[in-house]
């Protein structure tokens, strides 16, 4: 899988929604008002909870299939789930954790549905990064390692493993603006959103979208900060990742 | 047989209750290629990892019968598999690189065998490389990192891995079967160069590939050998119906 190297600059680019870039574009000529910290702190607090929910499903499911019998048999439904747009996971998974299960409507839902939305692909990457790593270490043992020096040789892929989960789910938990307006257009309807408190960066641009002012200046700062969040992910993967270089996919 | 490398007596492997290996008894002698050939799940990769113990690693996996290298029972009480798979080294059938630069890669089994000197090191990596006939193509990078380098080189790369702890034998199960045929044939010439100093062991479900490059060849079938010759009779004058039918084409 291209997971492994030069997903920084392409997921980057993948994961930043048009919305973003206008809101950018747009708002280049006259920065007006002061970033709003508080979408910012929020959209962290969304992506790292979503990140936290993600990484521990997904490690322990893809961990479970990587060893299981008959465990590839599932990568096909999951590589499917994992190119499913998210809106059409976002609506399904919304509607579920609202109002079947009644989860209260904030923050914590919007991590919840980023964090499930995520997992088909951090699934995906765990069974990968886990089948790797019984091969590696299989490949030491047959060199004449004992499990602990065979640890050693296995141990740059937990790195991947990180670095896989931080730019799936991080990036994407970020820059998902489609489900937070979904959830956003949800509450909306019920008249349960406080716009201005809980709201993140991308549900923020997705208030701007939707009352028209995207191309007004006020789209700036949550589009810049966005953007700078995205990257900064990004970065931190590449940097966990130690390597920055494109390379062949297996 | 005298001068055998490695002697198979009445091997049997069971995992759990299904057994997977009936009786096999086959003699490689030194310095020879020997085919492994039969269709899927006829225990040809089975076999190969009884000759350097990997199967002990699997739940529920035991054997009976003896693997004689040169002369001694690597199944023996006392026989050390660290010890075994650093004179019995292995290929696997998908390049499996460690996640560390090339340098790194080759330099692992020699460190982790007790080599702490960077000068000894740096020769035996290039010595390596250079009987895995890829030193020309990674001199200058041996410091950056192996998954760079493409499948074929990868799969030489691993090659070069095992022969870096100095084996005597080279068990490889399915060397080529992941990579596309330039990189094959570069791995079949590598393997018929390697005759001259390893005794190598190759499974294989390319029946060409057995022809191409063994001296002797083992047919499996359902975990038994059905036959075991010079590779010339087997493809040309098989004395059990089921080997002709194989190598023919007929099944498998």
């Amino acid at each position: 899988m291209a997971y492994r190297r030069g997903m920084g600059r392409y997921r980057l680019a993948q994961i930043l929604p048009p919305l973003l870039w206008l809101g950018v574009l747009r708002g280049l000529g006259a920065p007006t008002g002061p970033p709003d910290l508080g979408a910012l702190a929020a959209s962290v607090v969304v992506a790292l909870a979503a990140v936290a929910a993600s990484a521990a499903l997904g490690v322990a499911a893809g961990g479970t299939l990587a060893f299981a019998p008959g465990g590839w048999r599932w990568r096909g439904p999951l590589s499917m789930a994992a190119a499913m747009p998210s809106v059409v996971l976002g609506a399904t998974l919304l509607r579920w954790l609202g109002d079947g299960l009644g989860v209260a409507p904030g923050i914590g839902l919007v991590a919840l549905g980023l964090g499930l939305l995520c997992l088909p692909q951090t699934v995906l990457l765990a069974q990968e990064s886990f089948t790797r790593c019984s091969a590696t270490g299989e490949a030491a043992q047959a060199l004449g390692a004992g499990p602990a020096q065979a640890a050693v040789a296995v141990y740059g892929f937990v790195r991947r493993e990180i670095t896989g989960i931080l730019l799936g789910v991080a990036g994407r938990a970020l820059g998902e603006a489609a489900l937070v307006a979904l959830l956003a257009q949800s509450l909306l309807d019920r008249g349960r959103l406080a716009l201005q408190a809980g709201s993140t960066l991308a549900s923020a641009l997705w208030y701007l979208e939707i009352t028209g002012r995207v191309r007004d200046a006020r789209a700036f700062w949550p589009a810049v900060l966005l953007l700078l969040l995205s990257a900064a992910a990004a970065g931190a993967a590449s940097l966990i990742a130690g390597e920055r270089r494109e390379g062949r996919p297996l | 047989m005298s001068g055998a490398k490695i002697s198979v007596e009445n091997l049997s492997l069971w995992y759990g209750g299904t057994q997977g290996l009936k009786d096999v008894s086959v003699e490689v002698e030194e310095r020879t290629i020997t085919a492994i050939i039969g269709p899927s799940g006829c225990g040809k990769s089975s076999f190969l990892r009884t000759l350097n113990r990997m199967n002990d690693h699997v739940p529920g996996a035991r054997v009976s019968g003896r693997v004689l290298l040169d002369g001694d029972d690597i199944y023996a009480r006392g026989q050390d598999p660290a010890r075994l798979r650093k004179r019995v080294g292995m290929v696997f059938q998908r390049p499996n690189p460690f996640p560390m630069t090339i340098y790194q890669n080759i330099a692992y089994g020699p460190r982790v065998h007790g080599q702490r000197s960077e000068a000894r090191l740096r020769e035996i990596v290039e010595q390596s490389l250079r009987r895995a006939a890829l030193w020309d193509e990674v001199r200058d990078k041996l410091q950056k990192s192996a998954f760079q380098l493409s499948g074929g080189q990868q799969q030489r790369l691993c090659i070069a891995r095992a022969l870096a702890v100095e084996p005597e034998v080279l068990l490889m199960d399915e060397p080529a079967s992941a990579l596309d045929p330039v990189a094959t044939s570069k791995i079949e010439e590598l393997i018929v160069a390697l005759k001259e100093n390893y005794t190598l062991v190759v499974v294989t479900h390319n029946m060409q590939q057995a022809g191409r490059i063994s001296d002797h060849t083992a047919f499996f079938l359902s975990g038994e050998l059905i036959e075991f010759g010079p590779t010339r009779d087997i493809f040309t004058r098989p004395r059990d119906n089921r080997t002709e039918d194989y190598v023919t084409g007929r099944f498998g």
